[in-house]
This record gives C-alpha cells, sequence and structure tokens, in this order.
C-alpha cells in the first residue's frame, strides 16, 4: 500500500496543520510520523484544501514547516495480551515499555478506540467485593464489576486510599489489576511501582502512564489506552481491577486539548464536550457476559467543589460514591469517609441482606442526629442533653472511632501496622456499639484499631 | 533530508510587521517552532505559524517571533536569518555566586560569562524509571515547617498567600538553611530594588559562593520573564547531573502565568478559562516535574522545587493557584490573618500540607513530631469550648495549654534558623509537661535561653541524640538537662 504523505504548513503550539493532497487525506485520529523527529502528530479536523490539523502528542519544539509527515495508517494503539504478555510493565500511552525491561512479548496490536459494549453484552454482577476496609464495606460496598469512584480535594488521601484498595483487592484476589495514571505526578506513580513490587503484585498488574508532564494530547489518551488493555483482558475472560488516578485530570487534559485546538468553551472554561468525553471513556468500563471489569476511580475535586461541571459530569457513572472530607482528616479520621455524603447502589436490602443494611442505615442516622446535635454540644456542653440524646451522642462517637482504621499503605507514615477487617466482623463491631456494650469504654480504645 | 537541511539554513526573511513584542516575518520556509532567529544581531524566538490565503488559491506563509530584547531597532523589511537551533543557554560551575538573566548574561557586569556548555530549555522530566524516592530531608530551619510539613529532597513544595504574608522570606530562609545544596533563586517580575535586597541578604549570611540569582524583571521583555523559570530548572538540572543536590525556588509563578498569557494573547492563540491559553496546566506541569530525585543508578542526586503562587482575598480556589496546588507534593499557605495576629511565619495549620511528610524527616525528628498534631487538632476543638468559658476536663485543658505553648514556639524571626536537633528537644519538652507551668508571653524567652543553655553547657545531649536517636538512655540524659534547665529559669 503506497502511504499518504503530506508537509507541514503551520504550527502554532502543539497544534500543526498538514497539507496533503485533497484526494489522500489519512482518516480522522491516524498518526502521523515526522522526519527527523520523534514527535506523532494525531489528525483532529479536516480543513479546506486537503489541509489536516492536528495535535502533537510531545514536545512541538522542533516541528518545522515544510517537514514531510507520513500517514502510519493506523491511530494509537496497544499490544493486545493473550493473559501474560503484559504483566508486571509499565507502558506509555502508545503502549511501548517504559519501564527499561526490554520488548513485549506480543507483537499483535489493536487501536485504541472502541465502540462501547451493547446493551445485551453488558451483564450485572450482584456479588458484594470485600475491601478490608470497614468504613467502605458498611456504608459504601463495592460491587463486582461495579464502578467505584474516590472523590475529595487536594491532599484529603484519595491516593493513599486508592493504593490501600490495590494493595488489599488486588493482593488477595490474586487477579489481573490494571493501572492507568493519567496526568498525575510521576513522583507517585513511582512510589506506587516500588510499592507493588515490594508486595510481590507487580507480577499480576499492569500500569499505563500518561502523568502530568506530558503534553494534554498524551494524557487525554493514556486513560484510552489503558481502557483498550482492560478490555483486551476482560474479552480473555479476566475479571480484571480496573485503577485510575485520575478522572478529573483527564477531563482537564480534554480541556486544554480542546482550547488548543481553538474550541469554544462552555461553563468555567471546559470544552463543549465535557459530558460525552467522559461518557466515551466511562462507558468503557464495562462488564460483560465474557469478563468482568471492577473500576476504583479517583477523582480530584478543584477546590473541594463537588459542583463543578467534570465532577457533575462523573458522578452518574459510578456505583459507589465514597466521598473524602477535609474536616474527617483535621479531626484524624482517617480513611476521612464523609460518611453522610457517601453512597453506594449496592447498600440494597437485596444484594447486601437484611442485617448489613439495617446496621448500616442505624450508623448513618446515629451520625446523622449526632450532627444535628453538635451545635447545642458546642453551647451549652454534653451534660445539658437529655438522656437519650446523650446516648446518641455517645454511640455515634464510639461508632465514628470504631470506622477508622490503621492502613498497610502508611504503616511507614503512622507506625501503626494496618489490618484488613472482614465485613462479618465489622458489622459485629457496629452491632455491639449500637447495642450499648461500649457506651462507658474510652474512645481511644476503639480509634485506628481493626476489629473490637 | 541532510541536504534539505543544509539549504534552510541559508535562508533568509524579512519582517513584514511588528507590533511589539511580536515580529510578523516572511519567508522562512523551513523554520522550527521555538527556533531562535537574528534580525540584525537581535535574537527572537519563533511561537507560531501561520498561513493567510489571500484567494482561495494563492496564499503566503508567515512565522510570528518574540523579540529578546526590546524591538525598537528592528524596522519592517529587516532582514532575517534563520540560526537552526533551539533556544540554549549556557551552564556551568561558573555561574554561582553571580546574579544572571535567563540567558545566562551577567546582570552586574553585562556581560556573557564564558562557558563551553549549554543546554536547550525545554526538557523532557526524568522517566519514572530513572526516579528515586524522595526520602531525605531538606531541612528549612523553620520550625513550622521542618516539624509539621517537612520538605524532602526532590520534593515540590508550594508556597501560598497574599501579598506580603512572608512567602519571599519563607524561602529565603530556606536558602540560608543550606549547607550541602545548591540554591537557585529565580525571580520573575520583581523590582529590582527587590532582588538587591535579597542579594545583600545572601550575602550577609554568607550563601552566594553556593546560589545563583536567576532574575527576568518586571521591566524586562515578557519573554525574558516567561523564560526565566525554565533557564533556573535547567541550571539545576546542570548541577544535578554534576551530582549535587539542588533547591530551585520560583518567586512567583502567578507572576509567569500572567506573562505567558500575555504573550498568547498577542500571539492571538484563543483563550480559556481566566483568558489563560488552553496549556496553562501544562506549562507549570512539564517545568515542575523536571524537579525530583534521581534514582541511584542515575546518581541519586536531587532538585527540590519551592514555586510561589499569589492568592488574592486568601482565595486558594482560584485557577492558578488550585493548579498550583495540585500539580506539587504539598503546599504552605500563608495567611494575612495570622500575619496580623503576629503569629509569624503566618502558616494555616490546617490548610497546608506535606504529601511526602514523615517520610522526609529525620528520625528524632519525626518521633517527636507525631505528638504535635494530635495536640494541635485537640487545640481546635477545645478552642470553641475555652472561648466560650465551658468546663473542660483537666486533661483537656492540659493538651490546652501545650498546643498554646507550641504555638508560641512556632512564632520565628527571620533569619533566626532553628536546627533539627535543637527542635526536637524542645518538642520533646513540650509533650512531656516540661513547659507546662510556662506562661505563653514566656515562652520564647525561655526558648532562646533554652537553646543556648544546650550549645553551651549541655552539647553532648545534642551529639548523642544524633547518633542514637530516642532510645531510653538518651531520653533519660535529656530529661535530667530539660530539668536541671528548668530549676535555672
Amino acid at each position: 500500500m503506497k502511504k499518504t504523505i503530506g508537509k507541514i504548513i503551520e504550527v502554532s503550539g502543539p497544534i500543526v496543520k498538514v497539507e496533503f493532497g485533497e484526494k489522500k487525506l489519512p482518516p480522522l485520529y491516524n498518526l502521523l510520523k515526522v522526519e527527523n523527529s520523534q514527535t506523532l502528530l494525531e489528525v483532529e479536523e479536516y480543513e479546506s484544501l486537503g489541509i489536516c490539523k492536528c495535535l502533537a502528542l510531545g514536545l512541538a519544539e522542533g516541528l518545522e514547516r515544510g517537514a514531510i509527515c507520513q500517514d502510519t495508517g493506523d491511530s494509537i494503539t496497544v499490544p493486545e495480551p493473550r493473559r501474560k504478555e503484559l504483566l508486571g510493565r509499565i507502558l506509555d500511552v502508545f503502549g511501548k515499555p517504559i519501564d527499561g525491561k526490554g520488548k513485549i512479548a506480543t507483537k499483535k496490536k489493536v487501536s485504541i478506540f472502541k465502540s462501547p459494549p451493547s446493551f445485551s453484552e453488558q451483564k450485572c454482577h450482584l456479588k458484594v467485593l470485600e475491601t478490608g476496609i470497614k468504613v467502605i464495606d458498611l456504608i459504601c460496598p463495592f460491587l463486582k464489576g461495579g464502578k467505584i469512584g474516590l472523590f475529595g480535594g487536594a491532599g484529603v488521601g484519595k491516593t493513599v486510599l486508592l493504593t490501600e484498595l490495590i494493595h488489599n483487592i488486588a493482593f488477595k484476589k490474586k487477579g489481573i489489576s490494571v493501572f492507568a495514571g493519567v496526568g498525575e505526578r510521576t513522583r507517585e506513580a513511582q512510589e506506587l511501582y516500588q510499592e507493588l513490587q515490594r508486595n510481590n503484585v507487580l507480577k499480576n498488574t499492569i500500569l499505563v502512564l500518561g502523568e502530568m508532564g506530558e503534553s494534554p494530547g498524551i494524557r487525554f489518551r493514556t486513560a484510552f489506552s489503558a481502557v483498550r488493555i482492560a478490555e483486551s483482558l476482560r474479552d480473555k475472560k479476566e475479571d480484571v481491577m480496573f485503577f485510575i488516578d485520575n478522572i478529573y485530570r483527564f477531563a482537564m487534559a480534554g480541556m486544554e486539548r480542546a482550547a488548543m485546538l481553538g474550541k469554544l468553551p462552555q461553563e468555567l472554561g471546559y470544552q463543549a464536550t465535557l459530558s460525552s468525553d467522559i461518557g466515551k471513556l466511562e462507558d468503557r468500563i464495562a462488564t460483560t457476559q465474557k469478563g468482568s471489569i471492577t473500576s476504583v476511580q479517583a477523582i480530584y475535586v478543584p477546590a473541594d467543589d463537588f459542583t463543578d461541571p467534570a465532577i457533575v459530569a462523573t458522578f452518574p457513572h459510578l456505583d459507589s460514591i465514597v466521598v473524602l472530607s477535609r474536616q474527617e482528616a483535621a479531626q484524624g479520621h482517617y480513611p476521612a469517609l464523609d460518611i453522610l455524603k457517601s453512597s453506594s447502589s449496592a447498600l440494597d436490602l437485596e444484594i447486601v441482606g437484611e442485617r448489613h443494611y439495617k446496621i448500616a442505615t442505624e450508623v448513618k442516622s446515629y451520625l446523622q442526629k449526632y450532627q444535628d446535635l453538635q451545635h447545642i454540644i458546642s453551647i451549652l456542653g454534653i451534660e445539658e442533653l437529655s438522656q437519650k440524646d446523650r446516648i446518641v451522642a455517645k454511640r455515634a462517637e464510639r461508632l465514628r472511632r470504631f470506622l477508622t482504621q490503621p492502613l498497610f499503605t502508611t504503616e511507614v507514615f503512622s507506625g501503626k501496622k494496618g489490618v484488613y477487617v472482614s465485613l462479618g466482623k465489622t458489622l459485629e463491631g457496629c452491632e455491639r456499639i449500637l447495642n450499648g456494650e461500649f457506651d462507658e469504654v474510652d474512645l481511644s480504645k476503639l480509634y485506628m484499631k481493626g476489629e473490637i | 533530508m541532510k541536504r534539505l537541511k543544509n539549504v534552510s539554513l541559508k535562508e533568509i526573511g524579512q519582517v513584514v510587521e511588528i507590533s511589539p513584542p511580536v515580529i510578523k516575518i516572511e519567508g522562512l520556509p523551513g523554520v522550527k517552532s521555538g527556533e531562535v532567529v537574528l534580525v540584525g544581531k537581535e535574537k527572537a524566538i519563533i511561537f507560531k505559524f501561520t498561513r493567510e490565503f489571500t484567494t482561495t488559491l494563492f496564499y503566503q506563509d508567515f512565522a510570528y517571533g518574540l523579540c529578546l530584547e526590546s524591538p525598537k531597532n528592528i524596522k519592517t523589511g529587516d532582514k532575517v536569518e534563520r540560526t537552526g537551533e533551539l533556544l540554549k543557554i549556557p551552564v556551568g560551575e561558573k555561574f554561582l555566586s553571580r546574579v544572571i538573566d535567563p540567558l545566562g548574561r551577567d546582570i552586574e557586569t553585562g556581560k556573557e560569562l564564558k562557558v563551553k556548555e549549554t543546554s536547550e530549555i525545554e526538557k523532557l522530566p526524568p522517566q519514572i524509571i530513572e526516579r528515586g524516592l524522595v526520602r531525605e530531608a531538606l531541612e528549612t530551619g523553620i520550625k513550622v515547617i521542618d516539624a509539621l510539613f517537612p520538605i524532602g529532597r526532590g520534593q515540590r513544595e508550594l508556597i501560598l498567600g497574599d501579598r506580603k504574608t512572608g512567602k519571599t522570606s519563607l524561602v529565603v530562609d530556606a536558602i540560608l538553611n543550606q549547607k550541602d545544596v545548591i540554591s537557585i533563586y529565580c525571580s520573575i517580575g520583581q523590582r529590582k530594588s527587590e532582588v538587591l535586597q535579597l542579594d545583600n541578604i545572601f550575602r550577609k549570611f554568607g550563601v552566594k559562593k553556593q546560589l545563583v540569582i536567576v532574575s527576568a524583571f518586571s521591566s524586562d521583555p515578557p519573554v525574558l520573564q516567561y523564560l526565566a523559570p525554565f533557564s533556573a530548572m535547567t541550571l539545576a538540572e546542570f548541577f544535578r547531573d554534576q551530582g549535587k543536590d539542588v533547591l530551585v525556588v520560583f518567586d512567583d509563578l502567578t507572576k509567569h502565568a500572567k506573562v505567558w498569557r500575555q504573550i498568547c494573547l498577542l500571539l492571538e492563540i484563543p483563550p480559556g478559562r481566566e483568558a489563560y491559553p488552553g496549556d496553562i496546566f501544562y506549562l507549570h506541569a512539564r517545568l515542575l516535574e523536571r524537579a525530583g530525585k534521581l534514582s541511584d543508578d542515575k546518581g541519586g542526586s536531587s532538585i527540590t522545587a519551592l514555586p510561589i503562587c499569589e492568592t488574592k482575598e486568601g482565595d486558594i480556589t482560584e485557577y492558578i493557584p488550585t493548579n498550583l496546588i495540585s500539580i506539587t507534593d504539598g503546599q504552605i499557605y500563608l495567611e494575612t490573618d495570622l500575619f496580623q495576629k503576629a503569629q509569624i511565619p503566618a502558616v494555616n495549620i490546617g490548610l497546608s500540607v506535606s504529601r511526602i511528610g514523615a517520610f522526609a524527616q529525620r528520625k528524632y525528628l519525626r518521633e517527636v513530631t507525631g505528638g504535635l498534631k494530635l495536640l494541635l487538632s485537640q487545640h481546635k476543638e477545645l478552642k470553641k469550648l475555652v472561648q466560650l468559658e465551658t468546663e473542660v476536663s483537666k486533661a483537656a485543658q492540659r493538651a490546652y495549654k501545650r498546643a498554646e505553648i507550641l504555638l508560641e514556639i512556632f512564632k520565628q524571626e527571620k533569619h533566626k534558623l532553628v536546627d533539627s536537633l535543637d527542635q526536637s528537644i524542645i518538642y520533646f519538652a513540650i509533650l512531656n509537661g516540661f513547659f507546662d507551668d510556662i506562661n505563653p508571653e514566656k515562652v520564647r524567652e525561655i526558648e532562646t535561653k533554652f537553646y543556648r543553655f544546650l550549645d553551651d553547657i549541655h552539647k553532648e545531649v545534642k551529639l548523642d541524640l544524633k547518633k542514637f536517636g530516642w532510645i531510653k538512655p538518651v531520653k533519660e540524659e535529656i530529661k535530667k538537662v530539660i530539668i536541671e534547665f528548668r530549676n535555672i529559669y
């Protein structure tokens, strides 16, 4: 086949215009190779007279006008693993290894663009996935094949909790995990890599990274590259754990990209296509008849504003919503879940069963009542409460303390050994506190402990 | 391909339009984005190309450049030559103790320094496998930071706050406290007198021989101001590759963002939120990702970055501050209210964070500072109760008092730095109740006496602590010394 060849005529930042003859334009989203340059161009739009508007994936410095561009004949592709070929490896957006461990064992490559599974292909599991983290298992249980979002502002512990979930689920399950690092700090990815190595689970994990030092075009596509790999594995009948850090950065890369392409912005400068960008990615993270993808996604909340358009656009895609709050963190309640704001569609009588459901709702109601009493307590003191309310306050405080937990991830940091608590033990603990067994026990006896 | 290149170097274009600082050039078909071109003796950098259609069939190609100096000597019709090179700056040991501009020229003498090596100012950050873990302390000598928000070598910690809240003096102190670290102070869009004043301070404290000041003043062309942090980072990378640990300070990136916005608007690049161009996050992300710790295979040296960000009316939820917060490994937030209340350094303890945290602390300091955070969080809860004069338990009262003493200890004058051993011992004394009976107003007086007492009479305890950490005999020894001290004062 004769390759389509064009010439750069315009460069403006990362936007590059390439002129082809009118009859032989490369298809949209195909990659173009530029002579004497490592940088690849992605075709985004067509303009008049056989001109393609492209986005440079990588540094645009050094691209010259008149340089010859050649259509590679494909869009971004990633290797398609049969099972083991990619395990333990770190890949970039193009599916190339960046861990210095040599070539990848599979030659077969697939485009990162794929339609989401159809209605009839999809499948819902109604089985709860235990995480070993008390507050999560109780309040926002995860579904196998479900989608979980960890929301939180800067520095409230999203990445820590995500790493803990990788630890508890991926380490125990021995299934395959795919981790997508999108627009986050390379330092964090590096720490995770070492953590995985130390715990000997790297061999079951694939990392796909496009961190914040990369250009927006790369960051945006990294999420798709990672999803494509997860999809390949799912279609090979695997149950895949898919972790993304961070969906907000994905949305933001889309915003940068749109601004560069000169698209008109919407509210707060976000791209007009914000919801559909997120939708296109999220709809592909799905469980089918063949296999499952259970995804845990960290979502940065800019300026702690939960009404931010990117956050609002992400909510409807998730089954379990874990909200991390600055206030809880400041009080030392780790993991810093805002229990009243977190929720899960799995916390349903049909799914978790009557006992779990009852305990969880009762715990929530105690905490809600306690919150209502806060005002009175801070002005008049706990002594002024009625006998009944005092019991509510006592139990609520004990419940909140009991729902803290030392994490494996922060062992070095806090000096406390991490613990894994089974759902049964969590329920039992809550039940006993609700029954008043611990009303007179010192609060510190319940704080940062495992099971009672 | 080679043939093409040689030809293209002889390309001559001409200036067709000048709209300072942007010049529009016609007739350099092969010029690259980011390439330096010469207009007579003046240098300009190419940022953008366009093709303009006169009719549907005829068009002309143009390049847009930004002059590194004011374009007042350039006229339309002037010849433009290609250099074929991307912007490079000279790098070398010679720059130590100098004040230079972003192109590596000595500002004091106005001359270019003779160095052999040059380096491109835009580089890719170290890849994941080239990096190591941030695990060593970069002590600032500022108590509240070393205790609560420790900074590690290779960390990026944002310093943010309104104007006049002590941001610059905080980073200056951090530079003054360095002994085995090369520091680079990058000033962006400041007044000349401000930089001169800082230069005098650095000279006075004798840190100049391990310091480079890279400065683009507010009156310099915007391109120079835009280049300044990239030059500073390039220089930092040079020293890092020599095996040194480097501290680089950007004062400040809010101004840098504004300069970039100015340039992009003049170049007619479409604006986004708050009229910033779409790549504003990437601009700072790719700059700050170049800082970090290298793996042992790569030499293990590091670049620590302390970018400064100015907020308006204490709003840390604005666009540029939130961008920077999400790039860096934590932030120190300085607050006007605290500054007015004379709690200086005015660090807001609730909103500041270090994501490396205790990993970046010396062990002996780490062991005592864990208790401090607990004390301060209790203090916050108790404060309301105390203000309402509610009765609280004895234990709570005691904790409250200790936290008050601690907050008093965290007050610190400019340039009066405290080493981590002194810090560890004083926190130990507070946590174990040896200072409970001191009136908070007297605390700082006693603190000073205490450090002198340790230095003059009991030097050995500090040495023991450094050597052995908080093992039991050292603990007992330190307790004895504190009691001895309290008996005198």
